[in-house]
């Protein structure tokens, strides 16, 4: 691929990653800054294609999305007033972990924690590791649907646990980590 | 929230890693056809995110969490996150038989290797690293987590916690996610292999993520990064090199950073691709002599500096 290989496809799908973010953020603002920042690291990193290009910068536009959702959602937590719920003095956190108060850990472990033996473990596999449902499969010694429909009851389980989290006025739980990652 | 968007959602995102390019397409379609397809995605993208917090905690935090009433930011490893604790941290830096000992002043500390010289660095959180002979790497002392590798190869065994350790090279991030790897910085690549668990690569933007016996090699000059897998990556720090379609200039590179042995190649050769495994014995003329063989091409000393040329036949 010469030097402009990820540029030209980046140009060349423009509107594609736009629609993506777009739909993702809901406003095209975001939208843009995005969409700027995206051409700032393939121009400045010298960010190259790996085998399907443009996937490649659609998993790029799409974590960058997240984060730009997270960002969205602390400044609104914060000026919705949930101050109660934030650690204090010493507790502290870092700025990264501002939205998950210690009680917020404490509950999301125990999520966590009370998850099946296997269940725990695909989403370890799918989430941290990057694995292939596949590989997964093998894994686990469970056929690939059969994994499918794991990670897809342990995502429930969160989806539910953030919504109740909401429901209870806390801020949204699962926006303190920096990044949304799609394995790969 | 709908029953089927979210259905739909979590099918998407459980395939998303292996998306092709026309398929993102479909999930652009898919995003834009329903309000309500945007709301269960971006629930999941928030499920998600809180998986990956919750999930790369310390087992031990975990437990405390669950167990304890008290807040889970008064564990140590909560304490860690915080900026008082990098210079708890800088001051607390050990030295295990042999290997170097880091001074205390929170300066920048940039460790520099003579061709030849492995030096191993020992964290006080249990990371290590081997830093190859002919290497310069930096470390914030403020915050040892994060370093840059300026020049060279190191291998990272880096204790997992909380906060993540980084590694910056060549203008890339690599971000650990519990790990032995190895990262390789030439004027003209930029290589990651993962040995044992798995790194994030520019975890700020695509954030690949690589599992072990996965290699990332990024070509500085043309703007290309090849992901590819490594069945048995070879251990340079056991004297183990491998090649493939590598100009013989970074062979040779190669070869000095570990032995220490100052090559030099004739007009010509620095161009030619090499492919293949060469082990190194530590005896400088041996090595350099089984090089030069490999190629086919003849050496000699010039005070101090091994001299191959000839037109040997290409391998």
């Amino acid at each position: 691929m010469s030097e402009s290989g990820i540029s030209a496809v980046f140009l060349a799908n423009r509107a594609l990653v736009r629609r993506l973010l777009l739909a993702r953020t809901g406003n095209a603002a975001d939208a843009e800054d995005i969409g700027q920042e995206m051409w700032l690291r393939i121009e400045q990193a010298r960010m190259g294609p790996v085998a399907d290009p443009l996937a490649y910068l659609m998993r790029m536009a799409s974590n960058l999305a997240a984060d730009r959702q997270t960002a969205t959602r602390r400044r609104l937590a914060r000026e919705g007033g949930w101050l109660s719920l934030q650690p204090k003095g010493d507790e502290q956190p870092d700025p990264e972990r501002q939205m998950l108060s210690a009680e917020e850990w404490a509950r999301l472990d125990a999520l966590l924690g009370s998850m099946p033996e296997p269940m725990h473990r695909a989403l370890r596999m799918f989430r941290l590791e990057g694995m292939r449902q596949r590989a997964i499969a093998e894994e686990l010694g469970m056929s690939v649907s059969g994994v499918e429909k794991l990670l897809a009851r342990a995502y429930r389980r969160l989806v539910d646990f953030r919504n109740d989290s909401m429901a209870a006025g806390a801020p949204p739980a699962g926006e303190a980590d920096g990044r949304s990652t799609f394995n790969g | 929230m709908a029953e089927a968007a979210l259905e739909q959602a979590l099918a998407w995102h459980l395939r998303m890693p292996e998306l092709t390019g026309s398929e993102w397409a479909e999930f652009v379609d898919w995003l834009e056809s329903r309000d309500s397809h945007r709301a269960a995605y971006d629930a999941v993208a928030a499920a998600d995110r809180l998986a990956g917090e919750g999930l790369a905690r310390p087992a031990a935090t975990m437990r405390a969490a669950a167990t304890a009433a008290g807040p889970v930011a008064a564990s140590p490893l909560r304490r860690l996150a915080r900026p008082v604790w990098g210079a708890l941290v800088a001051a607390s830096l050990v030295a295990v038989a042999g290997w170097a000992m880091w001074p205390v002043p929170s300066d920048p500390r940039v460790e520099r290797t003579a061709p030849g010289t492995v030096k191993q660095l020992a964290f006080a959180d249990g990371t290590r690293v081997d830093l190859n002979g002919g290497s310069v790497l930096s470390v914030d002392q403020a915050n040892p987590r994060e370093a840059r590798l300026d020049e060279g190869e190191a291998r990272f065994s880096v204790r997992h916690h909380t906060q993540p350790f980084t590694v910056q090279a060549g203008g890339f991030v690599i971000q650990d996610l519990g790990t032995v790897f190895d990262v390789q910085l030439t004027p003209r690549t930029l290589q990651v292999v993962v040995r044992e668990g798995s790194v994030s690569f520019d975890p700020a933007g695509v954030a690949l993520v690589l599992a072990a016996g996965e290699r990332v090699v990024v070509d500085r000059d043309r703007n290309l990064v090849v992901r590819d897998k490594v069945d048995r990556p070879a251990d340079w720090l056991a004297g183990d090199l491998a090649f493939q379609n590598a100009p013989l200039a970074d062979v040779a590179r190669a070869i000095g950073r570990r032995s220490g042995a100052n090559i030099s190649l004739s007009e010509g050769l620095s161009e030619r691709p090499f492919t293949g495994n060469i082990h190194l014995t530590g005896k400088e003329d041996a090595d350099v002599a089984h090089f030069a063989g490999l190629i086919g091409a003849g050496w000699h000393r010039e005070g101090g500096v091994w001299v191959i040329t000839g037109a040997g036949t290409a391998p």
